[in-house]
């Protein structure tokens, strides 16, 4: 497809590869080609000849609607499981329906013409009581590599927010049950440490809890006992 | 985007912001255990790795491992198990290709810094921890462990772990503690004071003699099998027994590379065995030269703590070994690995702040 106003061709999107309407196996697809694949070229004065005094039009609107509805029928049905695997088969069923509904559309179906050169305009979109043009298109008139890009964008957008949206709800769900598990985890184990565990068959003579002033004696010795070993303990390592 | 979170904040701490977090530690020879009082409790190996060249640190994908990692990996390591008895081992690495700057010493530092790091402070949190040492550890060894501990936490203290484990159990009066490790066995009469060094025993030989025992009968039996100490001491801490009619043990050693089955029980039972006449000993002696008024009621509380009293048998072997001064209850406590870790961090939370800050 050619080059308009020196813009690049947009950049291939991973998508499956469409080739007259049917799904090819996947890879990377250049949706250009897939576009070229469902439609076909045809100058005015063609649309004319062959007697099409008017033809459907596809604003830009109203294709990237159509990209959005492809999305979401396709992601609707997703319920589970957000793997590579997935994302890949949303991408897959989303231009396979993208392709069914620009079907749909089609405005002319005519045999592309090898000798024709690279129209840079309205073949896909625009009136037809504009004469063709080699120049930037009219305004309201979306040239093909605009509107490819457009279609790109908007489904790598419809995409990027479905999954995001998704992936960000599940994530969240997984934080907030590892967070609690982990609370309810700590929470046992502190009472574990915590708890006095008293041997479960005692004796009468069972030993005893020590009074507050013997604990106290018994902490004060234990502090004493650490201070005389810094008091003595030298830096160097042995 | 989905609304309707409901995080529950985070209560409110123990350890504040502007508090410490306080750490029991029980630095053993074959496992090191640490119990927070933010409920974290984590126990690992007491094994530290360093990868012995590029390769190696490729394949871990670290500068240093730690625990059952490092022991899965430790083909590729330089590996070190730096505690010995109980206490740090104060010695080189191998001599053969070893960075010098690798050691026990160093070892210990990066082991308790690991495991103080696994009880996750807070950022910039003080780390006040107490450390179970054995009853008769040295001045010398108690310093060594204080200067490789340093550097992880902001004050700590020393105790000797028996008694950690009695005070954690809140048995501070008319009850013997046995801490059966693999480098010690510790015992520590409790009457109601601090212990002294009369009331405190160590005993060298521990889970690691009954490994090195079953090691040497297994090869005295089964010269062609190939075995390591390393899985003597699963199946030991697996089907250790002492008495009573058990299922056989067999365990699956290579015999010149080809896995065959082999019947250990009668090995394993005798290697279990090598400690009981020492503990005996060392009950009577603790026993008989106490308050004659106060026996019996020793007699009336005997603990086992530590991995070794999960043994079969092992407390009604005790008992049988004390009918001759008039019987004795012996139990096993729960949760016997942690004991150490747990009565030290209680003796933490005791402490007074003021001795914290003395410390640090």
């Amino acid at each position: 497809m050619a080059e308009t106003n020196g813009r690049a061709k947009p950049t291939a999107f991973k998508l499956v590869r469409m080739v007259n309407g049917k799904r090819q196996e996947p890879g990377e697809v250049d949706v250009d080609r897939a576009i070229d694949d469902s439609s076909s070229r045809a100058t005015l004065e063609d649309l004319g000849r062959r007697g099409h005094s008017t033809v459907r039009i596809l604003d830009r609107e109203k294709i990237a609607g159509l990209v959005r509805q492809a999305v979401r029928e396709a992601t609707a049905a997703r319920t589970e499981s957000l793997l590579e695997d997935e994302r890949r088969k949303i991408e897959k069923e989303s231009l396979e329906r993208f392709g069914e509904l620009l079907d749909e559309h089609k405005q002319v179906t005519s045999a592309p013409r090898e000798d024709e050169e690279p129209q840079d305009t309205q073949e896909a979109a625009g009136p037809a009581a504009h004469p063709p043009r080699r120049s930037a298109p009219a305004p309201g008139v979306m040239g093909v590599d605009e509107l490819v890009g457009t279609i790109s964008e908007t489904i790598r957008t419809e995409l990027t927010a479905s999954d995001g949206g998704w992936l960000d709800d599940v994530d969240r769900r997984i934080e907030r049950l590892t967070d609690g598990l982990e609370r309810a985890e700590k929470a046992l184990a502190k009472l574990k440490a915590l708890r006095a565990t008293p041997n479960h068959a005692r004796g009468e003579d069972a030993a005893r809890e020590p009074s507050a002033e013997q604990q106290e004696l018994i902490l004060e010795k234990i502090f004493e006992e650490n201070l005389q070993l810094r008091g003595t303990a030298t830096s160097p390592e042995n | 985007m989905t609304e309707g979170s409901t995080f529950v904040p985070e209560p409110s701490s123990y350890a504040s912001d502007e508090g410490a977090l306080l750490v029991g530690i029980d630095l053993g020879t074959s496992r090191s255990a640490i119990a927070g009082v933010n409920g974290i409790r984590k126990m690992i190996e007491s094994y530290v790795g360093w990868p012995k060249d590029p390769v190696a640190l490729r394949h871990v994908k670290k500068n240093i491992v730690f625990g059952t990692e490092a022991l899965e990996n430790r083909l590729s390591l330089w590996l070190f198990r730096p505690l010995e008895r109980g206490v740090l081992k104060q010695s080189l690495g191998e001599e053969t290709g070893a960075d010098p700057n690798m050691s026990d010493n160093e070892a210990a530092r990066e082991l308790i810094r690991h495991l103080v790091h696994s009880a996750e402070p807070r950022r910039d949190q003080k780390v006040y921890g107490v450390i179970g040492v054995p009853a008769q550890a040295s001045v010398k060894s108690k310093q060594a462990l204080i200067d490789v501990a340093k550097d992880s936490m902001d004050a700590m203290m020393l105790v000797s772990q028996p008694f950690a484990v009695a005070y954690g159990l809140s048995m501070l009066d008319g009850s013997v503690v046995v801490d059966i490790g693999a480098g010690t066995i510790d015992l520590c009469r409790m009457h109601g004071t601090m212990p002294g060094e009369d009331d405190q025993m160590s005993l060298p030989v521990a889970g690691d003699c009954v490994d090195r025992r079953f090691e040497e009968l297994l090869r005295e039996r089964y010269p062609e099998a190939q075995f390591t100490i390393t899985m003597l001491k699963k199946i030991k801490e697996s089907h250790g027994f002492v008495t009573g009619e058990v299922e056989r043990v067999k365990a699956t050693f290579p015999s010149a590379g080809k896995p065959t089955e082999y019947d250990v029980t009668e090995e394993l039972k005798t290697a279990c065995e090598c400690v009981l006449n020492d503990v005996n000993d060392a009950l009577h002696e603790l026993i008989a030269s106490f308050d004659p008024e106060f026996q019996e009621k020793l007699r009336g509380n005997i603990i086992l703590s530590g991995g070794g009293s999960q043994t079969v048998g092992l407390a009604s072997r005790i008992k049988q070994g004390l009918e001759d001064l008039g019987g004795a209850n012996v139990h096993a406590i729960e949760e016997p690995l942690y004991a150490g870790a747990n009565g030290a961090l209680r003796l933490a939370v005791d402490m007074p702040e003021e001795y914290w800050q003395r410390l640090s």
